[in-house]
C-alpha cells in the first residue's frame, strides 16, 4: 500500500494574483529585475470584427508535388479539420475562420494567420510557424496585458513528398495542429500534449489537444467563465533563495491528466486552468524539472524561446537543478496528493538542488497496434484494459556502455491504471543498431482511457513523462473495407466494414467528417459521403471516442479510400459584381454549380480585412451572406472560396474593397431581436439595427424589409428600431435603408423567424401543476408543454438544440417528444439543477436557435 | 505475450526532433544534402523582408571551405529577426554571435537563399578545448552544460573534433557519389 498524502487546499490558499504565465507562451516582463508580471504575446481580439474569430488563409499557391492519391482539396479539410481543433475549445474564447484561398497580392490590414506552402525551408524541415509582433516592445514596461501579434504565418512545405508527408497521415494532421498553436501564440510545454515536442507528444488525431494545451490557449484568451471552473496552484522553484527561471512545474493527476507551466526570472510560477471534473476530480500530484538540453538542430532548451524584458533582453533557462515530487522526493508515491479547487490557487513551493542538469530526458515511448503478425509500433500508443503489453523506450541517460541500464534505473507507473511488471526492464538493439529499453506493462481495467504517466529514476535523479502510454477500454478501430452505395434519395453513402466500430465513432473522409447514419447488426457503419468532386479519392478513418484511430496501425500502409465515381461535376461559383467600400456591411449572393451548398458549407473572402458576419444556405447552389468590411482595409481584388465537404472553388478577384467613404451610412449585422437580442426577429417583433453615418434624425428616410415598408424610429442609442412588417417569409430578407437624398446604402440581410415558442404548461414527475402548493426541488423532472418549437417542416428539434432557462441557470433538455393530436404543441422534460433560490415565482424559458419563448413561472421550493 | 520478434516491426518513429517541427538529420545526411560546408567567423548581421518573412543574414568570413568553393564572403539566412520595426520569431532558429566561429553546413534553394541545413542542425560552435585543440559542439552555445571540471556533460554533445570532421567530409562526399 503506498502512502498518499492528501493536503486539503484550506490550509494553504493564496489569493488569485495578476496573470499567468504557463503552459507556455512567448512572454515579456516590464523590466529585468522585476517585478515579474508575465506579458504574453496574443492576438488582440479587441480589434476582430467580432471580438472572438480570427481567419486563416491557405495560399492559392499549393503543394506540388503530392504523395500519391493525395491532392489539394484533402490537404485543404485536413487544415480546417486541424484550425476546428483550436476553436473548438469550449473554455477558449479564440474562434478560427478559413478565410478562403488567398493570394499574396492581396493586400490586408487586420491580424490573420496565413497557410503557405513554401519550399523556401533547408532540409532538416518539416515545417514553422512564424509570429510577427512589433520589434519595438519597449510599451510593455508601461504595464501592457499582452504583446499583440500582428500576424501569423504557418509554413508547410510545398514539395510533400521530400518528407513523405501525406494528407491523411495522423502525424501530418498533428503537426498542423501543433503549428496552428504556434501561430496562436503557444510555445513548447512537457506534459505531453500537442504542444509538447514530437518526441514526447502522445495526443491522437482523436484527441488531438491535451488538458495543458486546452489550459494554455484558454488562458491566453479566457472565455467568461474560465478560471472560475478551474483549479489553479501557485508558488517557487529557488535553488536556496535564488529563484530558477524556466523550472517546469506539473501537474499531474493519478488519473494521468497533466498540466504544466513554467517560473518566472525569480522563480515564482503560476498555472490555471487545471481540470477540476473527470476522474481526477482534481486530485493532483506536482512535481517541478528542468527543461532538456536544447538538441541538435535546436536553439534553446526544449526549444522555448527564453522570456525578454521590454528591452528584448532574454532571462535564460536555468537548467542546472534535480527533478522531484512535491515535497521533496523523487519516489511519487512519496509525494504529496494536493486536492484542488475552483477559484483558490494551491501555494506549493519548491527547494530544488543544483545539478549539472537533468540525467535522462527526452523519453519517447512506444507500444503495439495492429492485428497479430502484423503490429506495428506507435508512439505513446494505447495499452488495452486488461492486458499485458510490450512498451518499448528511449530516453537520454538510460543506457551506460553503449548497452547497459544506467545505475540505479527504475521505471514505474503513475496512478493505478497500469503497472510495470518487476524485472522485465532490459535493453533491446533493433536490427543491431537503434537501442531500446524494453519493460512489461500490465494495463489494469478502465472504464475510459486513461493516460499513465512513468517516473524514470537513476540514482541521482528522477525523470516523469505524463501520458507515456494509455490504458484503452476498447480495441482499437479497424476498418476492413469502404463500399460505395446510395441512400433512398440518391445521395452517396459508403458501408464500412471492419472491428470495433460504434456509434460513438467519427468517421473522417480525408478531413471531412461523414454523418453517421447507421449501425448495422453485423457491426458494420453506414455513413453519408461528403460532398466531394467526381473522381476525388478519399481516404477514410475511424476515430474512437478513447483516443484510438484505425491509421494507428496502419504504420507505412495506405490507408483504405472511397472513389468518387458519381460524384459532382467540377464545381464552382458566380457573384454579382457589387463592390463593397472599406468600413461597411453588406449583403453577397453566391451562386453555384455542381456544388452542394448545406449546414457545412463555409465561406472564405481571401482577406482578413473582410469577416463573414452570417450565412444562409437557400439551396444546394445559392447562398446568401452578410459581411463586414473592416475601416483600414484597402482598396483590393480578392479571391472568394466556398468549401462543402471536401468540395472546394474559388474565384480569384471576384470580390472588390473600394476605399472607404467618410460619411458612408451602413447597417451594421447582425440585426438583433430587442427581446431576445439574439439574430432572429419574428414578424411583428422589433428589430435592433446598428448602423453607422446616420444623421440625428431619419425624418424622411424609410427602410424596407424584404421589399415591405417597416416602421423605424431612432433609439437613443443611435439604434434603429424596426417592426418586421406582416406577410414575411421565414427566412433571410433583405433590409434596405433609403436616405431622403437617394444616396447609396448597401442592403443587408436579416433572419425572420417563426413566432417564438410559448410555454402553456408545467407538471411534476406526478402530473400535477407546478404551482405555490406543489413546488419542485433540485433534481425533481418537470414537464413543460410547449406550443410553435417545431421548424416549418413541422419537425421538432432535438434535446440537445434546445435551450432551457431556469432562473438564470442554463439546463439541457432530457427530452422533446411529440403530442398526439396536436401537432404545434410538444412536450419537454428537464431536471431541476442545483442551487436554485426558493421562489414561488421561478422563470422559465425554452429556445431553440434564435427563438425564445417568453417565461413561464414555477414554484421552486428546496 | 506478444514475441520479442514482432518488435522488428517497428516502424522508424524516432525520427522527428521536437521543434517548428524538425526532422533528424544524419552527418552523413547533411554533408551530403548541404550545397556547401564551410567553416567561417560571423562578422555581421541584418535583418530584412524576404517577400513577407523576415530573414535574419549573417555576413561570414569564410575561413574554409570543405564542400563546394565558394567567396570568401559569404552570407547565411536564418528565418526569423527584425526588420522595419517588426519582429518574426521562429522556435528553433540559431541565433549566431557576432566574432563566434562556426562550422556550416549550408544549403542554397533554387531561388538562391542560403540556409543552414535543418534550422540548427547544421550548425556547430568551434571552441578549443583544454587540450588546445579544435573541437565542434552543436550551436546552442548558451546551453552548453558544463560539470565542475569544465568538461561537457551528456547532452550537450561534443560531436568530433575538427580534424576528424576534415576527414570524414571527403570520405562520405566519395561514397555518397
Amino acid at each position: 500500500m503506498r502512502l498518499v498524502k492528501h493536503v486539503f487546499t484550506a490550509v494553504s490558499l493564496i489569493a488569485l494574483p495578476s496573470v499567468a504565465s504557463a503552459y507556455y507562451h512567448w512572454v515579456f516582463f516590464p523590466g529585468s529585475n522585476g517585478p515579474y508580471t508575465p506579458v504574453p504575446e496574443k492576438f488582440d481580439l479587441r480589434v476582430l470584427p467580432d471580438s472572438h474569430t480570427i481567419s486563416y488563409f491557405i495560399s492559392d499557391q499549393g503543394p506540388e508535388p503530392l504523395m500519391p492519391g493525395d491532392s489539394f482539396h484533402a490537404i485543404v479539410s485536413q487544415i480546417q479539420l486541424a484550425a476546428g481543433v483550436w476553436s473548438g475549445v469550449a473554455s477558449s474564447d479564440l474562434r478560427l475562420a478559413f478565410g478562403g484561398i488567398s493570394s499574396a497580392a492581396t493586400q490586408q490590414s487586420a491580424p490573420g494567420i496565413d497557410v503557405v506552402f513554401d519550399d523556401e525551408m533547408p532540409p532538416g524541415l518539416l515545417a514553422q510557424s512564424l509570429p510577427m509582433t512589433v520589434q519595438d516592445v519597449s510599451f510593455v514596461a508601461n504595464g501592457a496585458a499582452f504583446v499583440p501579434i500582428l500576424r501569423s504565418r504557418l509554413q508547410l512545405r510545398k514539395d510533400l513528398t521530400f518528407y513523405q508527408q501525406a494528407s491523411y497521415s495522423d502525424s501530418f494532421f498533428l503537426t498542423i495542429v501543433h503549428e496552428f498553436g504556434h501561430t496562436l501564440g503557444l510555445q513548447h510545454s512537457l506534459a505531453s500534449g500537442v504542444m509538447s515536442t514530437s518526441i514526447t507528444r502522445a495526443t491522437t488525431k482523436a484527441r488531438p489537444l491535451s488538458p495543458d494545451d486546452i489550459a494554455g490557449v484558454s488562458v491566453l484568451y479566457p472565455a467568461p467563465g474560465f478560471l472560475a471552473g478551474t483549479g489553479s496552484i501557485s508558488g517557487r522553484v529557488s535553488i536556496g533563495n535564488a529563484g530558477v527561471n524556466l523550472a517546469s512545474v506539473v501537474a499531474l493527476s493519478p488519473a494521468g491528466l497533466a498540466v504544466s507551466g513554467m517560473t518566472n526570472p525569480d522563480g515564482t510560477y503560476r498555472i490555471d486552468g487545471i481540470p477540476l471534473d473527470g476522474i481526477s476530480r482534481g486530485q493532483y500530484y506536482v512535481y517541478v524539472h528542468p527543461l532538456p538540453p536544447a538538441a541538435q538542430g535546436e536553439g534553446y532548451p526544449d526549444n522555448i524561446y527564453p522570456p525578454q524584458d521590454a528591452s528584448r533582453n532574454p532571462f535564460p533557462a536555468n537548467t542546472g537543478f534535480d527533478t522531484q515530487f512535491y515535497p521533496n522526493t523523487r519516489d511519487w508515491t512519496q509525494g504529496t496528493l494536493f486536492n484542488l479547487n475552483a477559484g483558490n490557487a494551491v501555494g506549493i513551493n519548491f527547494s530544488v538542488q543544483k545539478r549539472s542538469g537533468p540525467a535522462v530526458y527526452d523519453m519517447a515511448t512506444f507500444t503495439y497496434q495492429g492485428p497479430e503478425g502484423h503490429q506495428v509500433s506507435v508512439q505513446a500508443g494505447p495499452v488495452q484494459s486488461g492486458t499485458r503489453a510490450w512498451l518499448l523506450f528511449t530516453a537520454h541517460g538510460t543506457v551506460v556502455n553503449n548497452n547497459q541500464l544506467a545505475p540505479g534505473l527504475n521505471v514505474s507507473a503513475i496512478g493505478g491504471a497500469a503497472q510495470v511488471e518487476a524485472g522485465t526492464l532490459q535493453y533491446f538493439l533493433r536490427n543491431g543498431a537503434d537501442d531500446y529499453l524494453l519493460a512489461v506493462v500490465d494495463g489494469n481495467t478502465v472504464s475510459q482511457d486513461t493516460p499513465t504517466a512513468l517516473a524514470v529514476t537513476v540514482n541521482n535523479d528522477l525523470y516523469v513523462l505524463p501520458a507515456a502510454f494509455t490504458v484503452v477500454p476498447t480495441p482499437a478501430p479497424a476498418i476492413a473495407s469502404v463500399t460505395p452505395g446510395t441512400d433512398g434519395q440518391g445521395n452517396l453513402t459508403a458501408t464500412i466494414m471492419g472491428a470495433n466500430l460504434g456509434l460513438n465513432s467519427r468517421v473522417l473522409f480525408d478531413g471531412a467528417r461523414a454523418n453517421l447514419l447507421n449501425l448495422n447488426p453485423d457491426g458494420s457503419l453506414v455513413v453519408s459521403a461528403p460532398p466531394a468532386t467526381g473522381g476525388h479519392q478519399a481516404a477514410v478513418e475511424v476515430l474512437s471516442s478513447d483516443t484510438q484511430t484505425s491509421s494507428q496501425a496502419l504504420g507505412t500502409s495506405e490507408p483504405p479510400v472511397f472513389t468518387y465515381k458519381n460524384g459532382f461535376g467540377n464545381p464552382a461559383i458566380s457573384l454579382p459584381p457589387a463592390p463593397v467600400a472599406a468600413g461597411t456591411d453588406a449583403m453577397v449572393q453566391i451562386a453555384g454549380y455542381n456544388t452542394n451548398f448545406d449546414a457545412r458549407t463555409v465561406v472564405g473572402f481571401g482577406s482578413s480585412d473582410i469577416v463573414v458576419r452570417q450565412a444562409w444556405v437557400v439551396g444546394a447552389g445559392r447562398m446568401l451572406v452578410n459581411i463586414s468590411v473592416g475601416a483600414a482595409a484597402p482598396a483590393t481584388a480578392t479571391s472568394v472560396s466556398v468549401t462543402t465537404g471536401l468540395q472546394l472553388t474559388t474565384l480569384t478577384a471576384a470580390f472588390q474593397i473600394l476605399p472607404s467613404n467618410p460619411g458612408q451610412v451602413s447597417l451594421r449585422t447582425p440585426i438583433l431581436n430587442a427581446v431576445t437580442q439574439l439574430p432572429a426577429v419574428p414578424v411583428g417583433g422589433t428589430a435592433l439595427i446598428n448602423a453607422t453615418g446616420l444623421p440625428q434624425s431619419l425624418a424622411g428616410w424609410t427602410l424596407t424589409i424584404a421589399g415591405q415598408p417597416a416602421s423605424i424610429s431612432l433609439g437613443a442609442t443611435g439604434q434603429i428600431r424596426a417592426v418586421v412588417p406582416g406577410g414575411l417569409l421565414i427566412g433571410p430578407a433583405v433590409v434596405q435603408l433609403n436616405a431622403p437624398n437617394g444616396g447609396s446604402i448597401p442592403p443587408v440581410l436579416m433572419q425572420v423567424d417563426p413566432p417564438p415558442p410559448a410555454i402553456t404548461a408545467g407538471t411534476n414527475a406526478s402530473g400535477a401543476p407546478i404551482d405555490a402548493a406543489h413546488p419542485v426541488k433540485t433534481n425533481d423532472t418537470v414537464t413543460l408543454t410547449v406550443y410553435g418549437l417545431a421548424d416549418s417542416y413541422n419537425a421538432l428539434p432535438a434535446a440537445a438544440s434546445v435551450r432551457i432557462n431556469v432562473g438564470g441557470v442554463n439546463q439541457a433538455a432530457a427530452s422533446v417528444t411529440a403530442v398526439p393530436g396536436q401537432a404545434s404543441a410538444c412536450l419537454i422534460q428537464f431536471v431541476v439543477p442545483p442551487n436554485l433560490a426558493n421562489a414561488a415565482q421561478t422563470p422559465v424559458t425554452v429556445g431553440v436557435d434564435a427563438r425564445v419563448s417568453g417565461p413561464f413561472f414555477i414554484a421552486v421550493q428546496n | 505475450m506478444r514475441i520479442l520478434s514482432m518488435m522488428l516491426a517497428l516502424s522508424g518513429m524516432l525520427s522527428a526532433l521536437r521543434a517548428t517541427t524538425l526532422q533528424k538529420l544524419s552527418m552523413d545526411d547533411m554533408i551530403l544534402k548541404s550545397t556547401a560546408i564551410v567553416r567561417a567567423k560571423v562578422v555581421g548581421s541584418r535583418g530584412a523582408f524576404r517577400g513577407q518573412d523576415i530573414y535574419t543574414y549573417y555576413q561570414l568570413q569564410v575561413l574554409e571551405s570543405w564542400k563546394a568553393d565558394g567567396p570568401q564572403q559569404r552570407e547565411v539566412a536564418v528565418p526569423g529577426g527584425a526588420a522595419r520595426g517588426l519582429r518574426q520569431t521562429v522556435a528553433g532558429a540559431p541565433s549566431l554571435n557576432t566574432g563566434g566561429e562556426y562550422l556550416f553546413f549550408l544549403w542554397t534553394s533554387r531561388s538562391g537563399l542560403t540556409q543552414v541545413i535543418g534550422l540548427s542542425q547544421g550548425l556547430f560552435s568551434v571552441i578549443q578545448n583544454t587540450a588546445g585543440s579544435a573541437v565542434l559542439i552543436r550551436a546552442a552555445t548558451t546551453d552548453l552544460m558544463l560539470d565542475q571540471s569544465g568538461h561537457v556533460v551528456n547532452g550537450s554533445a561534443i560531436t568530433m573534433s575538427l580534424s576528424d570532421m576534415r576527414s570524414q567530409i571527403p570520405q562520405v562526399l566519395k561514397a555518397g557519389k
